[in-house]
């Protein structure tokens, strides 16, 4: 009896130890495999070697549509591409008067390599804070029904956004805060634009990199803007073909 | 043996009564009140970075909107807001973020739009346009109100 009970000690400890060793073996390979499955899912790229256009989180994803590989943070890395264009949404001033409550109705500076296309020439903005007041609200190339339907108001409307914006490259988009690219976005979609081929790459207040073009300058005591500096595509409606109502 | 046995049981009892308490002291609510003066009246007044400054020195307690002019990305908090002040007549403060994203005042400030609350002059909490988790209070005026009154009295 004696003897039976000293043998026991040894060989539950031993056991012990054994399925120790055993649960700690399974938490190293769950937590292995977690990782590796992480991996894989940030690893998907689209044909031309970017990362799959991917919604950010929180609302710049949700709302703005701002993606979260290629925005404001990481943008450098993707400039002059063959393969892509690069167009910056802002007009080079807004109608507005943003000066009197803190705000800059100016373009103050841009992203080298990309060219500006003013959304509000595309489409008339709404939806803009009522203490804004007038923004744009001229010729434009389509108009939005409020259902997400555009029509073109000119017969060259669609030539032209296709010229702007080929739909055989990528196209990356930008504006102050990243509405106006959102809403670019899916403008584009809608007429036919391949979801996968557009980024949303936010906006220019939070760009932070080593391509910024100041536009904004002080000189004789003055803020200027050297507007000369800044690549835009100007549309003069005068001389497009205009679609009457029905 | 059993002395053994009683103190591992009285060890861990006592890890997880530390544990509840813990907890409990992370999670529990520590409402507090606006400055009296931003209570009665719903408005959203502009202040520049000086007179935002001047509030955080005479620690005041105060909700402050941070949004950008002309740009669409703020509207929808915008509206939001007003249909909140409509329900709880609050006066909060708003400035642009071009104005504070060069200022330490709120140092991990990211994007527009935000929502900040001070308490006695210090930054208690603010919405991150980047987080899944302030979500429902950008695009709701009840994820808002549940967010705001987490922290701050609605009325006194």
């Amino acid at each position: 009896m004696l003897y039976n009970i000293t043998m026991d000690k040894p060989r539950s400890k031993i056991s012990k130890i054994i399925i120790a060793a055993i649960i700690i073996v399974m938490i190293c390979v769950t937590i292995v495999l977690s990782l590796l499955t992480t991996q894989r899912k940030t690893e998907t790229v689209s044909d031309g070697g970017l990362p799959a256009p991917e919604l950010a989180e929180g609302i710049r994803g949700s709302q703005f549509g701002i993606d979260k590989n290629i925005n404001e943070s990481t943008i450098d890395r993707y400039l002059g591409r063959d393969d892509a264009v690069y167009r910056d949404l802002r007009m080079l001033k807004d109608p507005g008067n943003y000066e009197a409550i803190g705000g800059d109705s100016y373009l103050s500076g841009f992203i080298d390599g990309f060219e500006i296309v003013p959304y509000p020439y595309i489409i008339n903005p709404t939806g803009l804070p009522d203490e804004v007041g007038e923004s744009y609200t001229g010729a434009a190339l389509f108009t939005d029904d409020g259902a997400g339907n555009y029509t073109p108001n000119y017969a060259e409307s669609l030539q032209i956004l296709e010229d702007l914006f080929p739909k055989d490259k990528y196209i990356f988009l930008m504006c102050g805060g990243g509405g106006y690219a959102g809403a670019m976005k899916n403008l584009l979609v809608s007429l036919g634009w391949d979801a996968d081929k557009i980024y949303n790459v936010g906006g220019h207040w939070y760009y932070d990199g080593e391509h910024n073009v100041a536009v904004k300058a002080e000189r004789n005591d003055e803020t200027v803007y050297d507007f000369w500096k800044v690549p835009y595509h100007d549309i003069d409606f005068s001389t497009l073909t205009e679609i009457e109502a029905e | 043996m059993k002395t053994r046995r009683n103190f591992i049981i009285i060890a861990v009892s006592f890890a997880v009564i530390l544990v509840a308490f813990a907890i409990i002291m992370l999670t529990r609510s520590y409402k507090f009140a606006l400055s009296s003066e931003y209570y009665g009246a719903a408005e959203v007044k502009d202040i520049n970075i000086d007179e935002l400054q001047s509030l955080i020195d005479g620690q005041k307690s105060f909700g402050l909107f941070i949004s950008q002019p002309a740009c669409q990305a703020s509207a929808d908090l915008e509206k939001n807001l007003d249909v909140f002040l409509e329900a709880y007549p609050l006066k909060f403060y708003e400035i642009s973020f071009s104005t504070i994203k060069d200022s330490n005042i709120i140092p991990d400030l990211k994007f527009y739009p935000s929502f900040a609350i001070f308490h006695n002059g210090r930054v208690v909490d603010f919405l991150e346009a980047d987080s899944d988790e302030d979500a429902a209070a950008y695009t709701s005026v009840d994820g808002f109100e549940d967010w705001f009154s987490g922290y701050a009295e609605l009325s006194i």
